[in-house]
């Protein structure tokens, strides 16, 4: 069964080529329709090698690949499925599918969906194998191919209303994660070179024995900058907000869901369990760096007024509760970390699915530009942002709340990592949430709330849209009422990474 | 599972099951959303009496009742932490459980005609969503009081806090309602920081977050009393916040801008009941932290007398009971305050009387202004001529309110003073008894300021001269009666044979007689004034005076000054912190980069091959770099 695994890989890769090769010789319909088949294949696949790996059995990987890749550097192709990547994996594919199906109704100026697809697919397929990878090597390789793809969905389709602002969101995109990754590659070789293996199941389980204190503290620091980049972590975000403003809305939702859950994944699977000392060491700032971003991006949303730079702007606060749960070196940290990635995923891609839509019925995501009472104008749209909104504020029974509980949980409790700072990081994180609130209310009560806007009718929320949208709400409130559903799944392998099962 | 937790899961469930059915059942018909939301109120109210029954003694108790299943917080194999999302049915969450359901059913079904028709273009009914959201605070009404789990109950909690944001910006046309909406949430959450906060000391500290598990720890000494402490006080931010105490009281008199039914639910059984009823099921880890009785003791007391006061200065009938429910909630938190269990059936008892008599007044107050189109007070007169049985049924509530034996708000009120003074003169609470002696002074001159502004309503509406008016409608009529007639039976609650759970309430003989006294020379001032034209006894407060405390004593505008526009401050501060300081550096780069960018240009041709030549150049670069830094090391 562990061909699973390169099938749920080759699969959407494979499928961008074909679409790239075709290119325009096909109708954008009928790519579109191809293109969602195999996204759903690739979902059903997913949750096939999920079902088959049993994470919540054990830490180990249930499925594993392992042959030789490169044999001159040394270098396998290891992947492995376990409960960290499990939940990423399935998040991933799921995506995919959704925004290839939107984008059967939706296509984004300039047009030529056979290309969008295939980078949407490129993206979908690099994403899955990073989170797959058990191998340094197959790890970077894997992050950089997401890049490009992504790269063109902000350059080619993006809102071409102010092209030099388009020009600039799509360099800061490519500028910033490249040099991120230049970053990490560092790091990456650092810890190869004098572990003398990339394998990270065998670095894992030697927890950074090998490996002396100073190269942990340089290791460590190169990896957790290079990976803060794509979380994003203040001060590194300032390339998000014009990404998601200027990116179609299939992009928006890849970037929020996918992409920037690299990032965090990256630094759960390559940083803790590698250079476990050298994290420890460097936890106290990475929890301030996260309590940082928490406040400074709620503060943000409190003034800003374009919709997609606002949800862009939470995203850096909803990140910040990621980081403060691994910086914890807790448990319920990690667990709160790994839930607060999917509850994020998950929340705002609904919440680009349902801002995409208002922008593109009022040609702008300006609050004043949207005008209110959307409650009364469309009001499924209306509903499916106000849940998306409180979903955003970690309102408890709601997905994003048990990421932030755990997060804060695991911050009070991780004196040994945070020393004598742990109350206080917990206590501005929680006041964070209170923050979010207070952005959230605003937004609804320009927008949801209110009487009517004038101007020209605005259609409701369409078929396709509720269709969309719909297993992100089952989601949404799912994982909140049932919490276990997705932490039972992680906590062997959350356990066995913090070195719980030596 | 036995009947029991079957009552439990039924009280919550039931109604959650309505608000998720109410909007696809209101697309329907309006009949179709009041049916669901009656049958999910008169569900709850059935199995919180059949809870309530089976546990009249106070012996039964079941825990652990599974509900959403356990979160792992950790390693399952390790046995690390967990979170158990279970329900608890026992005595208390059977009687503060039927209080809910009463005032859940008299408020879906006396809304049905409240909210009739289309409404008015600022004020569209929105059937549907209102009664779905009703059932959904409902809900979670319930779910707080069954919580076996603070996580749970933080649930309940929270969803509570969107219903009243839901429902208080109802008709959210107007700017007021807006603003009243979003206050309302904010302020909650805001104390929620800290109930989140005591959560997670007991969950590191005590290391569970089960009721149970937390109560049999509470007396044992195995947990320091500084977790105890801490916890107490971080969650009575929160507790605060929900019941409306001061310093966070300021969001209730603003949330009478939801339609007036809702005043009746958010006032009387849920929300501000909600605190009490946390204080009361944590009891023991209340009793646990004395410092944190003390700091409850201080804010009740400062709570009831203020909020007294501004209400006797009100010029709206709702924002006057709006203040009476303050003053009223914090008459509660004086009884549990005093650390024994007679403070805590007292009350408890004290939430029953209010539950009733509340939803009374507002279900009243709003068919007043439904015959008189107004909410205030200055619009409103000779009810006894022009209503007689409505009359009736508002005085018999504002009597409660006021004190007067024989009805249910006297008993209570007294049986929570009687509490008070037993510590204040003999000690034996876990109550500081100089702080008891402040409380009980303050609850005896809330006492009489109580009975002035119930006397100077009942005088402002119910006297004066008029005509008859055409009658309102009957599903309008129908709960309030109910309601005057539990007002006016309540106080049966008190005597032996009543639920184990209020049995150690019991009335001094002191308390009484100074109580009557009291209410009663309130009552005779307010009367007194009804001599002169305008009926109004507030009109003889100096003029500023009244301003102040009709105000509020303006903390509003102190709250604006401390919190609202520093935050907004600091926000214009982050934002161009973002602009000009994190992102200048970045946009150096970016120069510094078109320029390099414009090297590799020529060498490709193409604008998106020369961007991208110089990604990847400057990658193999860096990797080259750094395998000779690591080759050189």
């Amino acid at each position: 069964m562990s061909g699973l695994l390169v099938a749920v890989v080759a699969l959407p890769l494979g499928a961008a080529l074909v679409l790239l090769l075709l290119g325009r010789r096909l109708p954008d319909r009928a790519a579109a329709a191809g293109a969602t088949v195999v996204a759903a294949i690739t979902l059903e696949l997913a949750v096939w090698a999920v079902l088959e790996a049993r994470p919540w059995d054990g830490a180990a990987p249930g499925l594993r690949v392992d042959v030789p890749w490169i044999p001159g550097l040394g270098a396998r192709l290891h992947l492995g499925l376990d409960g960290v990547s499990a939940p990423l994996v399935v998040l991933t594919a799921l995506l995919g599918l959704l925004v290839c199906a939107y984008t059967v109704v939706v296509v984004p100026r300039p047009g030529r969906a056979p290309a969008l697809l295939a980078c949407l697919l490129a993206v979908v397929g690099g994403a899955v194998a990073t989170f797959l990878a058990l191998d340094l090597l197959v790890f970077f390789v894997a992050f950089e191919t997401v890049l490009v793809p992504m790269w063109f969905v902000v350059a080619v389709w993006g809102d071409d209303a102010d092209v030099a602002a388009r020009r600039d969101a799509a360099y800061r995109f490519i500028l910033f994660t490249a040099l991120g990754s230049t970053v990490m590659l560092l790091g990456i070789l650092l810890v190869a070179v004098r572990a003398g293996t990339t394998d990270l199941v065998e670095l894992a389980s030697s927890r950074g024995a090998g490996l002396d204190a100073g190269t942990q503290v340089a290791a460590a620091a190169l990896l957790l900058t290079g990976l803060a980049v794509k979380v994003p972590a203040w001060p590194l975000h300032t390339w998000l907000p014009p990404a998601h403003t200027i990116a179609p809305t299939v992009g928006s939702v890849l970037l929020a869901g996918v992409l920037l859950k690299m990032g965090s994944y990256g630094i759960v699977r390559v940083a803790v369990p590698v250079v476990p000392d050298g994290v420890a060491r460097l936890a106290p700032g990475l929890a301030a760096v996260g309590v940082v971003g928490i406040l400074w991006g709620g503060l943000a949303c409190l003034v800003e007024r374009d919709l997609k730079r606002l949800v862009a702007f939470s995203s850096v606060s909803h990140m910040g509760f990621v980081l403060v749960g691994i910086a914890s070196g807790t448990q319920q940290g990690l667990q709160g970390a790994l839930f607060a990635n999917i509850a994020h995923g998950v929340i705002s891609s609904l919440l680009f699915l349902v801002v995409g839509g208002i922008k593109d019925r009022h040609h702008s995501a300006d609050l004043a530009r949207v005008g209110s009472g959307l409650r009364d104008r469309a009001p499924r749209l209306g509903w499916l942002l106000a849940l998306g909104a409180v979903a955003g504020f970690g309102l408890p029974g709601l997905a994003g709340f048990w990421g932030e509980l755990l997060a804060v949980w695991g911050a009070w409790a991780g004196r040994d990592a945070l020393g004598a700072g742990a109350p206080w990081v917990a206590a501005l994180a929680a006041l964070g949430a209170a923050l979010a609130a207070a952005y959230v209310l605003r937004v609804l009560r320009r927008v949801w709330h209110g009487p009517p806007a004038g101007g020209p009718a605005v259609p409701d929320a369409s078929a396709t849209e509720v269709a969309v949208t719909a297993p992100l709400v089952a989601l949404v409130v799912g994982l909140g009422l049932m919490p276990w559903l997705l932490l039972s799944l992680t906590a062997p392998a959350a356990a066995a990474l913090l070195g719980a099962g030596r | 599972m036995s009947g029991l937790a079957a009552t439990a899961v039924l009280a919550v469930v039931a109604p959650a099951l309505a608000a998720a059915l109410g909007l696809p059942a209101g697309r329907r018909s309006k009949a179709a959303a009041v049916t669901v939301g009656v049958a999910g109120a008169l569900v709850a109210l059935v199995a919180a009496v059949a809870e309530a029954a089976l546990t009249w003694d106070g012996s039964r108790v079941r825990t652990g009742i599974p509900l959403l299943g356990t979160a792992l917080a950790g390693d399952p194999a390790a046995g690390g932490p967990a979170v158990d999302l279970a329900l608890r049915a026992d005595d208390l969450g059977g009687v503060v459980g039927v209080a809910v359901g009463v005032v859940a059913l008299a408020v879906q079904v006396y809304s049905a005609a409240y909210l009739h028709g289309p409404g008015t273009p600022d004020a569209p009914t929105r059937y549907p969503a209102y009664a779905a959201t009703v059932s959904l605070f409902t809900a979670a009404m319930m779910l707080v009081v069954h919580a076996d789990d603070l996580v749970l109950l933080l649930v309940g909690w929270e969803v509570m806090g969107l219903a009243s944001y839901l429902l208080v910006g109802h008709h959210s046309e107007r700017e007021a309602a807006r603003a009243a909406a979003v206050k309302a949430f904010l302020v909650t959450r805001v104390g929620d920081v800290g109930f989140l906060l005591g959560v997670v000391v007991l969950l590191v500290g005590a290391g569970t977050s089960s009721v149970t598990e937390l109560l049999e720890l509470a007396g044992t000494g195995q947990v320091a009393t500084s977790t105890w402490t801490a916890a107490a006080l971080l969650l009575l931010a929160g507790i605060v916040g929900k019941s409306a105490q001061f310093p966070l009281h300021t969001w209730l008199p603003d949330a009478m801008e939801g339609p007036t039914p809702v005043s009746a639910l958010i006032h009387a059984a849920t929300m501000v009941a909600a605190g009490v009823a946390v204080v009361a099921k944590l009891y023991a880890v209340f009793v646990a932290a004395p410092a944190a009785l003390v700091v409850l003791a201080a804010l009740s007391a400062v709570t009831m007398l203020g909020a007294a006061l501004a209400a006797l200065a009100q010029s709206d009938l709702k924002r006057l009971l709006a203040w009476s429910t303050v003053s009223q909630v914090a008459i509660m938190f004086a009884g549990l305050s005093a650390g024994t269990a007679e403070g805590r059936a007292s009350g408890l008892a004290h939430l029953m009387s209010h539950a009733a008599f509340k939803a009374l007044l507002f279900l009243a107050a709003g068919c007043v202004a439904h015959l008189v189109g107004s909410n205030l007070l200055r619009d409103m007169g000779a009810l006894r001529r022009t209503a007689p049985r409505l009359a009736v049924t508002l005085g018999i509530g504002l009597a409660a309110l006021a004190g007067l034996p024989p009805l249910n708000g006297f008993f209570s009120k007294e049986a929570v003073i009687t509490s008070v003074e037993d510590v204040a003169l003999h000690g034996g609470g876990a109550l500081d008894q100089q702080a008891a002696a402040v409380l009980m002074i303050a609850g005896y001159a809330t006492t009489f300021v109580t009975a002035l502004y119930a006397a100077r309503a009942a005088a402002v509406v119910l006297l004066g001269e008029g005509a008859a008016a055409h009658g309102v409608p009957r599903a309008m009529e129908w709960p309030v009666v109910a309601l005057a007639v539990l007002t006016v039976l309540g106080g049966a609650l008190l005597l032996p044979g009543g639920p184990a759970l209020l049995a150690g309430a019991r009335v001094g003989l002191v308390a009484a007689l100074v109580g009557t006294l009291l209410a009663g020379a309130g009552v005779a001032v307010g009367l007194l004034a009804a001599a002169r034209p305008d009926r109004d006894v507030a009109a003889a407060l100096p003029g500023r005076l009244a301003a102040v405390l009709h105000d509020g004593y303006r903390l509003d505008a102190v709250q604006d000054a401390a919190v609202v526009r520093p935050a907004r401050a600091l926000a214009r501060l982050v934002v161009t912190g973002d602009r000009d300081v994190v992102d200048a550096y970045v946009r150096g780069t970016a120069a510094a980069s078109t320029g390099a960018g414009g090297l590799l240009r020529r060498l490709q041709t193409g604008v998106v091959a020369g961007q991208l030549g110089w990604v990847f150049a400057g990658a193999v670069g860096g990797g080259l770099l750094a395998l000779g830094l690591a080759v050189a090391t």
